[in-house]
């Protein structure tokens, strides 16, 4: 009996898995070429965040020196062989904190924009689904974040809890939530009235399966667009924030705060303002333009706006 | 329209109300003890404790206490909050105990300077936004449309801070040339020797904001020239130029308005670094130094300040739609 069960089941040979799992690995690399080449822009931004993730991975071995050594060089030394950017005012190397400077701009921005991004996804779909006082207070809050000037927000937030890397990351995450939740909340008002989400409610699906199961979802491509246009923003956030000393302290390399310090060091040397802020401009840049093509992918209605 | 405006400004008084919660309840977890660092070092228990008076800041937070023991909820008939708005809603705005003057004093010394930065900022914004981002529609997809596309998506990545800094230090190291700084000129003493130095501070202020509205007005021309009515208006005999004057540009700059009334919040919180920047005494520095000095008192006023003003912004700008779209009207 056995053996005929186990015959009767054909076997399926192994190459018939082989070749599609194969053809669609060589369709998406050949998909992810033709889409690089439609947006030209958007490759280069992805590119540009790719090295300086690639920067700051390997800030140890990229950088001459480490970013706290004082004894690098002498203090305020011009740009010469050994430092290509010249020193500051301690005597620690410009481009070896310039280098490491990467490291604190892109993990402020990834975790706080994940973050961000996540809980204000959350807040935005309970409030759009539930509606009623949960949805008019939400928005009310909503409303008064966004009737404020972002930056003194976050001035008042790292002033109470103490500039630190944690209270940097909690601020720009808090400024990041308001935006979000608005947006989600509009995709999930008119998710809500889909017959699929009726069908769900009538075979008696809880209202967190409904949230998390059928209306994230579909809220998803949306919150991911947000995200990506967020990250520069949230790279500009941290380096205004450290640039007017509240940022992550000393000694941490960061390019807001080394602009600053460019700026109050006499004999003033345009080199030591000029390479953070160029660091940092490149980075907005790069995920700026990666954000508008992923943006025009997702919704070609959008192209070019904003 | 009367009703719209008196609902919005209610809502608006409540979102003040739940914003000055907020800060408050944000302030009042901060380390420091701003009595002792008036007082400074070497300063005795009594001293403290009688600054601490003076100041207020024995009494309770708020007029309502939830506590853990019994009897739970305590009211306090004097409490910081309580009376901080009680005097806020006669106009007494509380006094700076680093300047030792009043707030509204400061506000009124110095909303000139944040004003007049302002008014310089939206006027380049506007004269150099909205022309290139009407071109750039027009010739779309010509080399003047990429340029001004690149341009923008440059400027909106560009941190203000740097760009001042640059603007300050490039032509002081190469030409010792630097913008008269430190005290205020103001424009009727002398309106060359104002414009010297307002206008480098307003220019950086203006590229973030100049960048966004060139996007925002050639994104919106497009779709607007996509419409039926402009293909209409082509089709019974206007010359282009009536068209995209006259039908298209109106109706393209409803967004375009919109967002500049949302930028000038941007631009109150854009102050503090150019004002820093430029020694400029203007509000957006009164606030960052009264934050830095734990000056709570004033940050909460200043706070709410800045809130009417951006409210009361937003409720121009709808008012405003009405002038640009006679199909809106509210009721």
């Amino acid at each position: 009996m056995s053996n005929e069960v186990a015959t009767g089941t054909p076997s399926i040979p192994a190459e018939l898995f082989a070749r599609p799992e194969g053809r669609r690995y060589g369709e998406m690399a050949r998909g992810a070429l033709k889409l690089a080449s439609r947006n030209p822009l958007g490759t280069f931004g992805l590119f540009i965040i790719v090295a300086f993730l690639f920067i700051a991975i390997f800030a140890p071995l990229l950088a001459p020196y480490r970013f706290d050594n004082f004894r690098a060089g002498d203090p305020r030394e011009g740009m010469s062989m050994h430092h290509w950017f010249g020193t500051d005012l301690s005597g620690r190397d410009t481009l070896s904190r310039d280098i490491y400077g990467a490291r604190i701009s892109l993990s402020v921005a990834f975790i706080s924009v994940l973050g961000g991004s996540a809980l204000g996804t959350m807040f935005g779909i309970i409030s759009g689904y539930n509606g009623g006082f949960t949805d008019s207070l939400t928005q009310r809050i909503v409303d008064t974040a966004i009737a404020f000037p972002q930056l003194l927000l976050l001035l008042i937030i790292v002033q109470t809890l103490g500039p630190s890397f944690r209270t940097v990351v909690i601020a720009i995450m808090l400024g990041i939530i308001p935006g979000v939740t608005r947006v989600v909340r509009g995709a999930a008002l008119s998710e809500k009235n889909n017959q699929y989400i009726e069908a769900a409610r009538s075979i008696g699906a809880s209202t967190p399966r409904i949230l998390f199961r059928h209306i994230l979802p579909n809220v998803m491509a949306l919150a991911i667009v947000i995200m990506s246009t967020l990250l520069g923003a949230a790279i500009l956030a941290e380096a205004g924030l450290s640039f007017l000393g509240l940022g992550i302290p000393e000694p941490a390399a960061s390019w807001g705060r080394d602009v600053n310090a460019a700026r109050g060091d006499f004999p003033l040397k345009i080199a030591a303002a000029f390479f953070p802020g160029a660091a940092i401009t490149l980075t907005v840049l790069g995920f700026n333009l990666l954000g508008d093509s992923i943006r025009d992918i997702a919704d070609p209605r959008l192209r070019g706006s904003r | 329209m009367q009703t719209f405006i008196i609902r919005r400004l209610i809502i608006g008084v409540v979102i003040l109300f739940f914003l000055s919660l907020i800060v408050f309840t944000l302030l009042s977890i901060v380390p420091g003890d701003p009595a002792k660092q008036r007082c400074g070092l070497g300063c005795k228990e009594e001293q403290i404790k009688a600054i601490q008076h003076e100041l207020g800041l024995d009494k309770s937070r708020f007029p309502v206490n939830v506590t853990p023991a019994p009897p739970f909820v305590e009211f306090h008939a004097h409490s910081q909050y309580g009376d901080w708005l009680k005097n806020v809603v006669t106009g007494d705005l509380g006094e700076s105990t680093y300047y030792h003057q009043p707030v509204t004093t400061a506000i009124r010394h110095r909303l000139p300077v944040t004003f007049e930065l302002m008014v310089l900022t939206m006027i380049f914004t506007i004269i150099v936004g909205i022309p290139f981002g009407v071109v750039s529609a027009l010739f779309r997809n010509s080399p003047i449309d990429y340029l001004v596309r690149l341009t923008s998506i440059f400027g909106l990545s560009i941190p203000s801070f740097w760009v001042a800094t640059l603007v300050l230090i490039i032509p002081v190291t190469l030409w010792g040339y630097s913008p008269p700084l430190g005290r205020v000129i103001w424009f009727s003493d002398d309106p060359i020797g104002n414009l010297k130095q307002f206008m480098p501070a307003a220019g950086v202020l203006a590229l973030g904001s100049a960048a966004g509205i060139m996007r925002l007005s050639r994104s919106s021309l497009l779709e607007v020239l996509r419409q039926d009515y402009m293909r209409t208006a082509r089709a019974k005999g206007l010359a282009d130029r009536s068209v995209v004057l006259r039908h298209g540009l109106k109706n393209s700059l409803i967004p375009v308005v919109t967002v500049l009334g949302l930028q000038m919040a941007g631009l109150l919180g854009g102050t503090i670094f150019i004002e820093q920047i430029f020694a400029l005494p203007g509000l957006g520095q009164y606030t960052f130094i009264e934050l830095f000095n734990k000056d709570f008192p004033v940050v909460e006023s200043m706070s709410l300040y800045i809130g009417a003003v951006v409210i009361l912004l937003n409720l121009l700008v709808d008012v405003s739609y009405a002038w640009f779209d006679p199909r809106i009207r509210y009721s």
